[in-house]
């Protein structure tokens, strides 16, 4: 559909820059996705999946990765998803990209890997989707990263119904 | 299979059936009367067909004389992906990793293609056509006004896209638009209720009764603004800013003891080593030669 690897990077990137504050998870997440996007087999996955039609075999681990993940504890969830994968898939490769790049000291942290790769294809959903063609993909990166942060922290404001923190422009 | 024949229907390998004469090959006076009895042969093997089909591209597919029709099938491919996008969102109880990404995204979008419409007064116009016109142009706002505009607006704007549309599932793909165009849809009738209240707000500001009033608040030592310790906070601050700009050691320390210690150019150059006019005038040339410089008078 037009994006690359390197797009998907940057999603990944702005995702995690303006990543509410508290997650406790978030530094590791972000240490390892450091490590991932280093990954040539990882950018290999990525242009895979961004090119893959809906209803292939491929797509279909996606989803079940992705449902795994939300429905197994972490631990689980590669052996639930893949049971019926292909080996050598994208997805497959993709996951064990993000299961390598998880570890400390040698120790992979299957709770890091997994929602690593929930991001990573989360973002390879948005660029497939009418948020992914090629104008649109220029605004979102044209926007500042601390800007998209302003806007998400007035968002969870507001949906919490937390009295909201305006900004006041200067008099003139 | 074979009861098909007995029920009047076509065999399963027919005859070919008569052409007409449009269909019939141009300069061809093979009658169907000719043709040999018995199964027709094929013009082409099955390999000869995959091979063509392997070698179909999109271009072939859909005409790329007819950019409307080729528009059309790519805005459908990206309203399934989006309806795959917002089922995973919904399936995730709209929480999660999938779903930070998506809002980042969503709020990325908006605020650049907000701020793109407010710098040109697109807004107006767009605002105007969805019946919601909104007074105002863009000689009113700076750029940081606008970006305060957008982030108010794509906040509220996502707060109603998620509460009041993808949670309810009231965004339908077959519909004909986008998650995109919906979301921009969903700024749109935002921006006129922001825009107000950002207009008002610069209204109550640039009232000229609010500003004497502060002023005259200030002057006075209104207690609700005065903190004692203030005015000594904020010049230390600003010597010590002003200091760290002195490239020369002795200039620095005696500017800083006539400055910030009160100290005279006499005793400020006894300690540094100059005399009392040496320590003078090299404080004036470094007032005149940086002129926001001397918080304070020397003695």
């Amino acid at each position: 559909m037009g994006a690359d690897s390197h797009q998907v990077m940057r999603v990944l990137d702005r995702c995690l820059d303006t990543a509410e504050s508290g997650r406790d998870t978030a530094p590791d997440v972000a240490a390892a996705a450091a490590r991932a996007k280093a990954d040539p087999d990882m950018h290999d996955a990525i242009s895979v999946l961004l090119a893959e039609e809906p209803g292939t075999t491929t797509w279909e681990c996606l989803l079940r990765f992705l449902t795994a993940a939300r429905q197994t504890e972490a631990a689980d969830c590669m052996q639930c998803s893949f049971e019926r994968c292909d080996n050598t898939g994208p997805v497959m490769q993709m996951f064990s990209s993000c299961h390598a790049a998880s570890g400390v000291a040698g120790e992979p942290d299957a709770e890091v890997a997994v929602t690593l790769a929930q991001l990573f294809l989360a973002a390879i959903m948005v660029e497939r989707s009418s948020f992914g063609d090629d104008r649109s993909r220029r605004l979102r990166n044209a926007a500042a990263h601390g800007d998209v942060a302003a806007v998400i922290n007035v968002w969870r404001n507001l949906a919490a119904h937390k009295p909201e923190t305006r900004r006041r422009s200067r008099p003139r | 299979m074979g009861s098909a024949e007995g029920a009047g229907r076509p065999p399963r390998i027919a005859p070919a059936p008569a052409r007409s004469g449009r269909s019939r090959p141009p300069g061809s006076d093979t009658s169907d009367a000719t043709a040999p009895p018995g199964p027709v042969q094929a013009p082409l093997d099955d390999s000869e067909v995959d091979e063509v089909e392997r070698a179909l591209t999109d271009d072939d597919l859909w005409s790329p004389a007819d950019p409307a029709e080729r528009a059309r099938v790519r805005n459908a491919q990206r309203r399934l992906a989006d309806h795959a996008l917002v089922k995973e969102l919904a399936a995730a109880g709209f929480e999660g990793p999938v779903f930070d990404v998506a809002v980042t995204e969503f709020a990325s979008y908006a605020i650049a293609v907000l701020m793109a419409w407010m710098r040109t007064g697109e807004i107006f116009g767009k605002c105007k056509a969805k019946g919601r016109p909104v007074s105002g142009s863009t000689s009113d706002w700076s750029r940081d006004d606008r970006l305060e505009i957008a982030v108010e607006t794509t906040a509220r704007a996502l707060k109603y896209f998620l509460g009041e549309v993808l949670v309810p599932g009231k965004w339908d793909h077959s519909r004909g638009a986008t998650l995109k165009t919906f979301f921009v849809g969903a700024c749109l009738l935002q921006f006129p209720n922001e825009y107000d209240r950002w207009a008002g707000e610069q209204r109550r500001w640039g009232q000229p009764e609010g500003e004497q009033a502060l002023e005259q608040a200030v002057v006075s030592g209104d207690p609700q603004w005065a903190d004692p310790t203030g005015d000594a906070a904020v010049r230390a601050c600003t010597v010590q800013e002003r200091l760290a700009e002195i490239p020369d050691r002795q200039t620095r320390q005696a500017a800083w003891l006539v400055n910030a210690y009160g100290a005279s150019h006499a005793e400020a150059g006894d300690v540094v080593g100059l005399s009392a006019d040496g320590v003078e005038g090299r404080l004036y040339r470094l007032r005149h030669g940086r002129p926001t410089w001397a918080p304070t008078a020397t003695r």
